[in-house]
């Protein structure tokens, strides 16, 4: 027993650290919404101690050959430097690829490989849903939102390439400032008013990213509500926000114009990555874990994209005047 | 089942033998008037004989009438004989008062110890009394749960947490009763201790696997404590001082058949591991239990206990960044035992059980407000029916109602509770009986609650069967299986290496109760008078666990979904003695992995090796020297393996991403993956017992650690502090007895 306890006395070194092998970090997030496109390249990090703040500076890849390509088009990645908006941990400018123009097609797939000097390559796919349609079941209560009614319904049709989506709602009006002339206002529509004095400061929840409830259309169902999405807003909402928009401006300085509708469809990696993060959007949850995610090969991080489709519906000039 | 009970009373036996009867009884401690269990009463002369139940009760069936010779005999008590003329007219009830004696220095006992578990019919079953418990040596207190891990097939994640793990099974899949009321969490803070006294403890009762009907709710364990009466012969007084803790009991008798007894800790801890750590250790706790109960030497045998148990634990840190942790449990029940008929003795409590605990974060930054709590009240009683072949019935229920509540703020800030009340209703049947040299004990446990509550269909019907055969040379060879379900889980962070808050939680409706068959075989008998063998391998298959959503992405996925499992392994106990040498080892071979869809990982107390060996040596009959030493293969863990910044894609239809600045995150490596180094440790003791006019007392000197091994705690990944278990520690205790 003692001759045991003499072979094992000696400490056995214990690192809760394994061996560290530099990764490539790679996040893109590509859309129709801009003609320039960007890729943020790192490396992974390690710390003399276990805390990661002890890094103190940020550890991007410089040199790298990034490219994008769909079918036979390849676009080509170049370095710049973008001005950092929170210098709290690192204090650098942030150096990223990008490409200009190109905005990212619906539907198309693309495919992306990054080569970096440290002797890593990376690469990742997406394809961009594409665009659904929007339509506001009752376009006449969006008219007259003082008539009988329940909420301002949305009936939205999404791509199959979608996992997640997300419909924004605004009120667009022209407002006139003197010595300026008209210039355009926007105000989104909120599902709930948290606060609601006056146009400048009414504050409440907004729309969020969503998963899917419709099934895929090449699923063999027949089309009909079940092929779907509704959204749904309380008209008293939207009567409020014509009511703030009415009490700020003096009637003859003011043109409301239209309603205007932003569908943002996400493809299933970035929805997925996104509500993992952020602590799975459940507010029920109970788990305290964190799971990593990721769709790049041969490293982590994120190659997501999403569609941004728009549609209006004009609005009568003197809606809400007379409430 | 109600029929069922009608037929097996109304057995025939007496109309057989009528010229027949019954010898019963109970046996008892001479000095202090405790039942004593597992105790033969033998007719001399006959192949008749009986051993007393764990409530000291004994009943030989269909003796003829004639003058005989009775005994009673056990290790470490006199050998008590009584003549008795039994003359035909009706039961004869006859008790045995037995005087505790010295062992002698040359008396074996090793294989008399381990007699007991091989007439055992079931393969996994450990039987531990006071003079076991004080055996095995104490890390500064005998303690009844430190004492068990040295069993095969049970491990300890650490030597400062008296939870453990048995065969392959989580933490929470152990059952644990005191007085046959369900105790949750039932450790101390520092783990040194768990909550029960070894001085309370009359008889402990652990099932390592295959459990017999009459046990249920839970994958893995049982731990079935009976606490001790009091002295019905006088009032006698017990103190113990020691580096870490303090300690009174106090027992006495009260009227004419009553007794009663208070026994209560407080903890120093915070003041001596100051000073020898050299730092802050926050720890307190004290638990005080408090019983009286009336018994009847009569022809009914009967007895009946009132108890309480309180205990709480404040681990309360001057570090206002490290979170604040308390715990508080509390059991009041009432227990009644008796021969209600002739052949029919009935053991039934009725009791109340309260666990809280709480976790206050302080300014930490990884940790979040929450508490959690059960409340549960139960009715259970088993009842043992004798026969004349000396075959046994068993049956009985238990109604238990279990509130859990689970408080937490979560990741997103949200405040969440979660309430559910469970109606753990089961009852059960079991018969022992005797082929040959085939002893069989076949039965069935009955979930009734969960088949009702939760739709397990015939999973609820759980068949429970050990076989025991007879082998030359008083060898036996065993096999056992038995299927269990589990409805309320223990959860926790499965990243972290260690968990000092476990909240409990029902099972989650939409997802199916905890499963699992075990499957043992074991081989047991004695080389020799001084020495005797256990080998057993296990398999045990858990069909259904609740484990992580892996594939969790939003509020629609569920946290958590079941998964499956498997453990299996082998083991081998040996014990020697000669003389005033006693040696022990039990190593245990095991595997343990969990399966969630196509990803398998080990668990964190998955261990491949376990290795324990006890030496005692009894130099005088006042003096003994123990030895006790652990080898364990390190627990898996998952490295982490370097850093990034994880951006968040905040607001990311409106807000650009590419000049956000990411958060750090910990890249961890495949799961559990790498091992920490082995464990192992060596414990030593020396006890001195003394007698000085009407006091007595034993002192000791204990040493933890002998060699300064410096096994790995914990290791808090965020803050890169490491904390090792116990140093080397050197410490000393006085008991006094008046």
């Amino acid at each position: 027993m003692f001759f045991c306890a003499f072979l094992l006395g000696c400490e056995e070194p214990f690192d809760p650290k394994g061996a560290f092998e530099e990764t490539l970090v790679l996040y893109s997030l590509i859309s129709n919404k801009a003609d320039t496109q960007y890729v943020r390249v790192y490396s992974t990090y390690d710390t003399q101690g276990y805390d990661p703040l002890e890094n103190s500076s940020d550890t991007p890849v410089r040199g790298a050959d990034v490219r994008m390509t769909e079918g036979p088009r390849t676009y080509t990645f170049r370095e710049l430097m973008l001005m950092r908006q929170d210098k709290s941990r690192y204090t650098n400018d942030i150096p990223a690829y990008a490409s200009f123009p190109f905005r990212a097609q619906p539907g198309k797939t693309y495919s992306l490989s990054v080569d970096a000097p440290i002797n890593k390559r990376a690469t990742g796919t997406v394809t961009v849903p594409s665009h659904g349609t929007i339509d506001l079941e009752d376009q006449a209560l969006a008219s007259d939102p003082w008539r009988v009614g329940e909420d301002l319904t949305f009936r939205i049709q999404l791509s199959n390439d979608a996992k997640g989506f997300l419909l924004r709602v605004y009120l667009e009006y022209d407002v006139f400032i003197p010595g300026t002339g008209w210039e355009p206002r926007t105000n989104e529509l909120p599902t709930l008013f948290s606060r609601e004095d006056s146009i400048a400061t009414y504050d409440g929840t907004f729309p969020s990213l969503v998963r899917r409830t419709s099934p895929l259309q090449n699923f063999n169902v027949p089309l009909g509500s079940r092929s779907y999405e509704y959204v749904h807003f309380p008209i008293t909402n939207y009567r409020t926000l014509i009511k703030l928009v009415r009490t700020a401006y003096h009637v003859d300085n003011l043109r409301i114009k239209q309603l205007a509708m932003r569908l943002i469809q996400v493809d299933q990696v970035f929805y997925n990555y996104y509500n993992i993060i952020n602590g799975f959007g459940d507010q029920a949850s109970i788990r305290v874990d964190q799971p990593d995610v990721t769709n790049i090969k041969g490293g982590i991080g994120l190659f997501g994209a999403f569609t941004e489709t728009t549609e209006a519906y004009e609005l009568p000039p003197g809606i809400g005047f007379n409430r | 089942m109600k029929y069922c009970l009608y037929l097996l009373l109304l057995i025939p036996s007496r109309l057989i033998f009528a010229q027949q009867v019954d010898v019963r009884g109970v046996v008892t401690d001479s000095t202090s008037g405790e039942r004593l269990p597992f105790i033969n009463v033998v007719i001399q002369n006959t192949s008749k004989g009986a051993a007393t139940n764990i409530n000291g009760f004994y009943l030989i069936p269909n003796v003829s009438p004639g003058t005989y010779e009775i005994a009673a005999s056990a290790v470490g008590y006199k050998r008590n004989v009584r003549l008795v003329s039994i003359k035909g007219d009706g039961p004869v009830t006859l008790n045995f008062r037995l005087s505790p004696v010295s062992v002698e220095l040359d008396e074996i006992v090793v294989t008399e110890s381990a007699k007991r578990e091989v007439n055992e019919i079931s393969t996994s079953v450990h039987i531990l009394d006071q003079r076991d418990l004080k055996m095995a040596p104490a890390t500064v207190q005998t303690d009844v749960f430190r004492a068990i891990q040295i069993l095969p097939g049970i491990s300890s994640t650490s030597d400062v947490s008296s939870q453990f793990y048995v065969r392959g099974g989580a933490g929470d899949q152990n059952l644990i009763l005191l007085d046959g009321m369900k105790m949750y969490n039932p450790y101390h803070a520092f783990g040194l201790f768990s909550m029960f006294d070894s001085d309370i403890v009359n008889t402990t009762e652990v099932y390592t696997g295959a459990f017999p009907p009459g046990y249920g709710g839970r994958l893995s364990s049982v731990v079935n404590l009976t606490t001790k009466d009091g002295n019905k012969t006088g009032i006698t007084a017990k103190g113990n001082l020691n580096f870490l803790s303090t300690k009174f009991q106090i027992e006495g008798p009260a009227l004419e058949t009553g007794r009663w007894i208070v026994n209560g800790r407080k903890s120093l801890f915070s003041r001596s591991l100051k000073n020898f750590f050299q730092e802050d250790v926050p720890v307190s706790f004290f638990d005080l239990f408090v019983k009286g109960s009336i018994d009847q030497d009569s022809a009914s045998s009967a007895k009946l206990g009132v108890q309480a148990f309180l205990s709480g634990d404040d681990l309360l840190s001057s570090d206002p960044n490290n979170p604040n942790f308390r715990w508080r449990n509390l059991a009041v029940g009432f227990s009644a035992t008796a021969l209600v008929q002739d052949r029919l003795f009935v053991v039934a409590t009725l009791g109340g059980t309260s666990f809280k605990a709480e976790r206050d974060p302080k300014r930490s930054i990884t940790s979040t407000p929450a508490s959690t709590s059960i409340q549960e009240f139960s009715v259970r009683a088993n009842a043992t029916y004798y026969t004349d072949s000396k075959d046994l019935y068993f049956f009985g229920f238990d109604l238990s109602f279990p509130s859990l509540e689970y408080n937490l703020v979560n990741n997103l800030g949200v405040p969440r509770q979660l309430k559910s009340t469970l109606a753990e209703v089961a009852t059960w049947v079991r018969y022992q009986s005797t082929f040959g040299k085939l002893k069989t004990d076949l039965g069935f446990h009955l979930e009734i609650g969960p088949m009702l509550q939760r739709d397990i269909g015939l999973h609820g019907i759980q068949p429970r069967i050990n076989l025991s055969y007879e082998l030359p040379l008083q060898w036996r060879a065993k096999l056992s299986y038995g299927l269990f379900t589990q409805n309320i889980i223990a959860v926790n962070n499965e990243d972290d290496l260690i968990s000092i808050f476990d909240a409990w939680i029902a099972v989650p409706e939409a997802l199916e109760s905890e499963r699992s068959h075990h499957f043992v075989v074991g081989l047991e008998g004695n080389f020799s008078r001084t020495l005797s063998t256990t080998f057993q391998g296990y398999y045990k298959s858990f069909e259904s666990l609740v484990t992580y959503n892996r594939d969790k992405v939003d509020s629609r996925d569920p946290d958590y979904i079941n998964g499956s499992g498997k453990a299996y392994g082998a083991e081998a106990l040996i014990r020697y003695g000669t003389g005033p040498a006693n040696f022990y080892a039990a190593y245990t071979l095991s595997w343990a992995l969990l399966q969630q869809g196509s990803f398998s990982y080990v668990p964190r107390y998955d261990r491949r090796h376990n290795l324990k060996v006890l030496g005692t040596l009894q130099l005088t009959t006042d003096l003994q020297v123990t030895l006790r030493w652990d080898l364990s293969s390190g627990f898996p863990f998952t490295q982490t393996i370097g850093f990034y910044d994880r951006l968040s894609f905040t607001d990311f239809d409106n807000v650009p991403f590419q000049d956000q600045t990411g958060s750090p995150y910990t890249r961890l490596g495949e799961k559990n993956a790498k091992r920490m180094p082995a464990y192992h440790r060596l414990d030593f003791n020396i006890s001195y017992l003394f007698h000085v006019g009407g006091l007595s007392g034993s002192a000791g000197l204990n040493a933890i650690n002998v060699y300064d091994k410096k096994n790995v705690l914990y290791f808090d990944r965020k803050t890169g502090q490491q904390v090792n278990m116990l140093p080397f520690f050197p410490s000393a205790t006085l008991t006094l007895e008046y």
